[in-house]
């Protein structure tokens, strides 16, 4: 195996007092495409919030005992990083059900973003081009990119602005959260050939779903099936 | 683009007149000498200072008790008169307006500039092609020397000197501000533009500024505001008069960021005839104290009135401000949205009133007021004063207090945007609406004094 970006041992997640992850253990190389699927309320999206960085999603321990969650990501340790710190080490997450934001388009939304992860922009006109060409290719239009972040999209659409961040950025280590929901035939397929681009780059997926659709268009290294808070290998 | 800037640096210390501080008739006398006035008008000052005298300081509003009205200088001459060419504008004056970019905006995108420092226009000028049709902008007291019958047809009937108290002061000591007249039919494509800049610590500027807009017309006038950083109290209070005859268009933006010592007291009202239409646009940034609540008479039929407002309220600041929208003939319709941020302690309120008379049949009114309050020490208020007399007329009024969406600022911060870095978006988001509005170099400044103001107040 290539060496791990993404090394979690005996992960500990606790929401509103709930313990929903316990010692979970995971390894993710680099460009390896990792699956999770399981049942709802299972604990796969706590995984991805806590990765990510949610102070909601704590990592904690059992009563009594010291922490034994260790999280690190490119030999880095995670847990000490704040959710910003860790999508500018190169981990994005494409959200479930992506957030509204009114007044703020989806330019300058993308333009922050990338500026955060100390990217420069030398020419805001080529910036435009590179994000009207990316924004064809996830199947939207120059128009959606003017409008404010999610404002009256679809879910379709609300999905394919968050695969046309991911295209934007390349992060180390992406997570879609059931990106397939709301996405069409189409859209999947368009899932399917930007994983398959991506990680010949070199970037790691973790996918949650449980569409066995979307797994037939993505060719998978490891699929784990997630149940109260666990991961078991399913092949 | 220009570099266009409302900021508090640069100031001189040169004037040609300076007169001693507080206010007497003596005084009042001696500005109408100045400036070579007809005898009427040294009557409406004079009256006007009586009406002054007499009435009480507002006990409603914001807290003026720290304001010492006689510890203000009331008139304060830069130079002998305005000038055309930048390149005559006496070097010390000449570099404050450099620093705000107005010269350079000018050249750019610009129909005509006047340029206020304390008391007095010290630049003007319109391009040529516009005097050709007619088009009159100049300064007040030119506008008095060169059109005086049209002053006296209109001055004061919009805003009578009784009118309030502050209304009375500026009667009394107006001096500076623009003479605007567009005649029939004309469409001025690009922005008219004032920049007034109070200069000296405890100056008082009362400028007076007369728009009218013949049938069918239309302009946009746009000023800015801002003086450098004084301790001690200065105090803008003026008075704007529009007249919107029939069909025509009016469109007056403010700009307004005063250092955080200036009270900031104004009166401005417009006249709105059949099927014309009225739209102030006022951003309050700066400014110790604002007290603003710019008017719409609707008086012929369809008129319409638009009042789009930003008020930012950081720390020792208060801003009051809201609009007054008075329906008086039939299917006139009137929209006021207030938007305001309140930080670090500041306080802002909306202060409105929709009157929809007897006459106005079919009338209608819509009043939204955003407020967005980003920690537990900052204050919003809303004052509506809403009365309905007219039995089908119809008014909305939509009241939101907010504070930043925790969910959007988490979905920033995972795209990898700091705190401070989200949140300025959000904000931005919020007052996209108005930044929209306004003219390129407007909308650019606004964002970069919102962006200041924002550093360090969230997280």
């Amino acid at each position: 195996m290539k060496s791990p970006i993404l090394s979690i041992s005996r992960l500990q997640v606790v929401v509103e007092g709930k313990k929903v992850i316990s010692d979970l253990d995971l390894e993710v190389a680099v460009g390896q495409v990792v699956a999770i699927t399981g049942a709802n309320g299972s604990g796969k999206s706590s995984l991805a919030q806590a990765i990510m960085g949610d102070e909601r999603y704590r990592v904690a321990a059992p009563d009594g005992e010291a922490s034994s969650s260790k999280v690190t990501f490119e030999g880095k340790d995670l847990l000490a990083m704040s959710i910003d710190e860790r999508a500018k080490a190169g981990i994005f997450v494409a959200w479930q059900n992506p957030i509204t934001i009114p007044g703020v388009s989806v330019f300058s939304l993308s333009k922050s973003s990338f500026e955060a992860r100390g990217y420069k922009i030398d020419k805001l006109t080529e910036f435009k081009t590179r994000l009207e060409e990316i924004a064809r290719d996830v199947g939207l239009s120059k128009e959606h990119i003017t409008r404010g972040v999610n404002e009256g999209f679809s879910g379709g659409e609300k999905k394919r602005l968050e695969l046309l961040q991911l295209l934007l950025i390349k992060p180390k280590l992406a997570i879609l959260d059931e990106i397939d929901s709301g996405l069409d035939g189409d859209g999947l397929k368009i899932v399917g050939k930007l994983v398959a681009q991506m990680k010949l780059k070199g970037t790691a997926f973790i996918l949650i779903t449980h569409n066995k659709k979307l797994l037939e268009e993505i060719s998978v290294d490891k699929i784990f099936e997630m149940k109260y808070g666990k991961l078991s290998t399913r092949s | 683009m220009a570099n266009f800037q409302l900021d508090h640096k640069t100031k001189t210390d040169k004037y040609s007149y300076k007169a001693k501080k507080g206010l007497s008739r003596k005084l009042v006398g001696e500005i109408s000498r100045q400036k070579k006035e007809p005898e009427w008008m040294l009557t409406t000052r004079l009256q006007a200072l009586d009406q002054y005298l007499k009435m009480p300081i507002p006990a409603w509003g914001a807290d003026l008790s720290q304001l010492n009205f006689d510890d203000l200088y009331y008139y304060l001459k830069p130079i002998e008169k305005p000038y055309q060419t930048w390149g005559d504008v006496p070097p010390a004056i000449r570099e404050v307006f450099e620093a705000t970019g107005v010269p350079q905006a000018e050249r750019a995108m610009l129909a005509g500039v006047g340029s206020q420092f304390d008391s007095e226009v010290i630049y003007h000028s319109l391009q040529k092609t516009l005097a050709k049709q007619g088009i009159v902008f100049l300064s007040m007291d030119e506008g008095l020397k060169q059109h005086e019958e049209i002053v006296r047809e209109y001055f004061g009937k919009i805003v009578p000197y009784g009118d309030n108290k502050l209304a009375a002061l500026n009667s009394a000591v107006w001096s500076g501000g623009s003479f605007v007249y567009i005649p029939r039919g004309v469409e001025v494509k690009l922005p008219l533009q004032a920049y007034f800049r109070i200069n000296s610590e405890k100056a008082g500027q009362f400028e007076r500024t007369l728009i009218i807009a013949e049938e069918g017309s239309s302009v946009t006038y746009v000023e800015g505001c801002s003086a450098p950083a004084y301790s001690s109290a200065s105090l803008h209070a003026a008075v704007v008069e529009v007249i919107v005859k029939e069909r025509a268009r009016v469109r007056y933006t403010t700009v307004q960021n005063w250092y955080k010592s200036v009270y900031n007291l104004v009166t401005k009202r417009a006249i709105v005839e059949k099927d014309a239409s009225m739209e102030w646009v006022d951003c309050n940034l700066g400014s110790k104290v604002t007290m603003k609540y710019p008017s719409c008479v609707l008086r012929g039929e369809r008129a319409h009135g638009s009042m789009l407002s930003i008020a930012v309220a950081a720390s020792g600041q208060h801003q009051d401000s809201g609009a007054k929208m008075i329906h008086l003939a039939p299917q006139t319709t009137s929209e006021i949205v207030s938007k305001s941020i309140s930080k670090g302690g500041g306080r802002s309120s909306y202060r409105g009133q929709v009157l929809i008379s007897p006459q106005a049949t079919g009338a209608r009114s819509r009043v939204v007021c955003d407020a967005l309050i980003l920690d537990p020490e900052s204050r919003s208020d809303t004052y509506p004063d809403n009365r309905i007399l007219s039995g089908d007329a119809t008014l909305e009024h939509e009241a939101y207090v907010s504070k930043i969406n925790e969910e959007q600022m988490l979905y920033l911060r995972s795209r990898g945007l700091s705190v401070s870095e989200a949140a300025s978006l959000i904000i931005r988001g919020f007052l996209e609406p108005i930044i929209q509005e306004l003219p390129m170099e407007y909308a650019v400044e606004l964002n970069r004094l919102v962006k200041m103001e924002m550093v360090g107040s969230v997280g």
